[in-house]
């Protein structure tokens, strides 16, 4: 028996009463945080965020009132929608061989007159040396890409696919290009990740691929946009806490509901996520307004690229919705967005149907797994390669008694 | 000129008794008891006995969606990746072979090449092969749910590429009569199905 499981149904059960013993204080702190928002002192706030950064937590811009509300508006009946996604097999060092793989995946769907799908995968190996780190020209210095490393590399190598796929589609029509996920790359920040790993992989990667998609987007109508779906993000609550908790700026931002010791404030929306303050704040099919993301990477490494995102009520779910800057900045872009965001969501039954078959195309299951370290076993045993396994995997596949 | 036929499907498994052929066009199946065949200049003959459309992935379940959708077609406008997503298969059991010219009516020795393209046969070659019925007696002992409905089809579609489609289908009620003898429940629907 692996785990008891009736040990663990009653800490379920705690959790649970726990739970509804704190749910009406959580709502409380909700409906304090919707009332905050519809009364925001915007020009207050800008003053008071200048840098983007408090101890609250990263602040977005807010130029707009966050309070706002936007309608679709109708747009052409013939359009296309590209989406990518990625999967990775990462490097396992139980294996003989060093080596990754990464699968992307690649729906590119036509809408209107002459409707037509267009569903495929590519996978790349690396395996050779140079291609498993990173490195540093000037200092010599390299980082091995596995990891969260990894997951950043899938993510330019994503992002180029999708480039590819919007280049395949028709200019005349409009066209939406779809990421799952964030278009910040937030798995890179730490201390770990020295700075020429961000400007191979964040610069000279994706800010370079968002620039090129910027620049087929001067020559036809093009959008690009991430769709997160129940997104954790919390930019907004932080943003009501700098203007409305007591213990706020004045105190260097040391709110009393993390501080061993202080009560919160009366104005306290600790512990609120984004979405809940937008589900109370959106009807189906409006939009919010959009901020920016002032988040360091983006700042530092996106060169002309910045991030906006808004909020979205799909009809199922509140999901993040973030764009480059030359998409936020263009109304019918954004619009675009907006519209064809929703149309996919009612096509995919909550979910854009592009990044559903995107995940499809790319996704590794269990059995390809398997299949890919047999056959690198096989293929390493033909040439006469060593084929050793470490002690603890061959232990578990035995599973002796 | 030789009628020019277009290939439909492609062989994707392949028995001694029936193969399933995987369409190139969804639904765009040859019918429930047509005679196709597959294998270039030595082509084995098959008739239609079970037609599919089902999810290529068998991970992924349709659901509905067509609430709101004016018609079927329209859905399949609106999801334009549903075309990638479903495969139409059929499968035939096989009921002879050419060899050499030679047209028998009976099991090849072996079957068709898995990726082999499948036709559906012309009216002339559909006489031809009909001319004699001698394969009746495979179809009739094939292990297949509702053969004869697959046996009634077949016929009613060959007696239209015969000069008499009357006597076409008196002859081969004559035939079944003589290899269901004793079977009545079996017989009897058949006949009434080929309205003799």
């Amino acid at each position: 028996m692996s785990l008891d499981i009736a040990q663990a149904a009653l800490q379920i059960d705690d959790m649970a009463y726990d739970l509804v013993a704190r749910r009406s204080h959580r709502e409380q702190r909700l409906q304090r945080a919707v009332s905050s928002l519809l009364r925001f002192p915007v020009e207050q706030y800008a003053d008071i965020s200048e840098d983007g950064n408090s101890t609250l937590g990263l602040l977005p811009g807010i130029t707009e009132s966050p309070a706002a509300r936007c309608k679709s508006e109708a747009t052409n009946e013939n359009f296309s929608v590209a989406a990518a996604d990625g999967s990775h097999i990462d490097i396992d060092r139980h294996l003989p061989v060093r080596c990754f793989l990464i699968n992307t995946g690649i729906a590119a769907l036509n809408y209107g007159d002459k409707p037509d799908a267009n569903l495929y995968n590519n996978c790349l190996l690396y395996g050779n040396e140079d291609a498993l780190v990173i490195h540093d020209p000037l200092t010599y210095r390299r980082q091995t890409i596995e990891g969260t490393l990894l997951s950043a590399k899938r993510a330019v190598e994503e992002i180029r696919a999708l480039t590819e796929a919007v280049e395949n589609l028709s200019p005349h029509q409009e066209t939406l290009a779809l990421l799952d996920g964030s278009l910040i790359m937030l798995g890179l920040v730490g201390p770990l990740n020295q700075e020429f790993v961000l400007r191979a992989l964040v610069e000279e990667g994706f800010a370079a691929a968002l620039d090129e998609l910027g620049g087929i987007a001067k020559q036809r109508r093009l959008a690009l946009a991430s769709y997160i779906s129940m997104p954790g993000s919390t930019e907004i609550v932080n943003a009501i806490r700098t203007v409305s908790c007591h213990y706020g700026s004045t105190e260097q931002g040391f709110c009393g509901s993390s501080q061993p010791e202080r009560g919160p404030c009366d104005n306290c929306v600790d512990g609120i996520r984004d979405r809940e303050i937008f589900e109370r704040m959106l009807s189906t099919g409006e939009r919010s307004a959009t901020f920016t993301s002032n988040h360091p990477i983006v700042t530092q490494y996106y060169g002309d690229n910045g991030v906006a995102f808004f909020y979205i009520n799909v009809g199922e779910e509140i999901a993040r919705v973030e764009v480059p800057s030359w998409v936020a900045k263009d109304k019918s872009l954004l619009n675009l967005t907006h519209t064809l965001i929703l149309d996919q969501c009612k096509r995919g039954q909550g979910y854009p149907v592009a990044l559903m078959e995107a995940h499809e195309q790319a996704v590794i299951n269990g059995a390809d797994r398997r299949f890919f370290v047999q056959h690198l076993e096989r293929v390493l045993y033909e040439k006469g390669l060593p084929t050793y396994t470490s002690e603890k995997v061959r232990s578990k596949r035995v599973r002796a008694l | 000129m030789p009628e020019q036929i277009e290939r439909i499907a492609e062989v994707v498994e392949a028995t001694s008794t029936e193969f399933t052929s995987q369409c190139y066009k969804l639904f765009e199946s040859a019918p429930l008891g047509a005679l196709v065949k597959s294998g270039g200049e030595s082509p084995v003959f098959g008739v239609v006995h079970d037609i599919a459309t089902l999810s290529i992935d068998p991970g992924r379940h349709t659901v509905a969606m067509g609430a709101t959708a004016e018609s079927v077609e329209n859905i399949y406008d609106t999801n334009p990746q549903l075309g990638r997503l479903y495969s139409t298969r059929f499968r035939s059991l096989l009921v002879g072979y050419r060899n050499n010219g030679q047209l028998n009516r009976y099991l090849a020795p072996m079957p068709p090449k898995v990726h082999d393209h499948v036709y559906e046969c012309q009216s002339e070659e559909v006489r031809e092969f009909s001319n004699s019925l001698e394969f009746l007696s495979t179809l009739l002992k094939a292990p297949i749910t509702s053969g004869d409905e697959v046996i009634a089809s077949f016929l009613a579609r060959a007696s239209a590429s015969h000069t008499d489609p009357n006597q076409f289908l008196v002859e081969s009620g004559k035939e079944l009569a003589t290899l269901l003898g004793g079977q009545l429940h079996r017989l009897n629907p058949l006949l009434k199905r080929l309205s003799l």
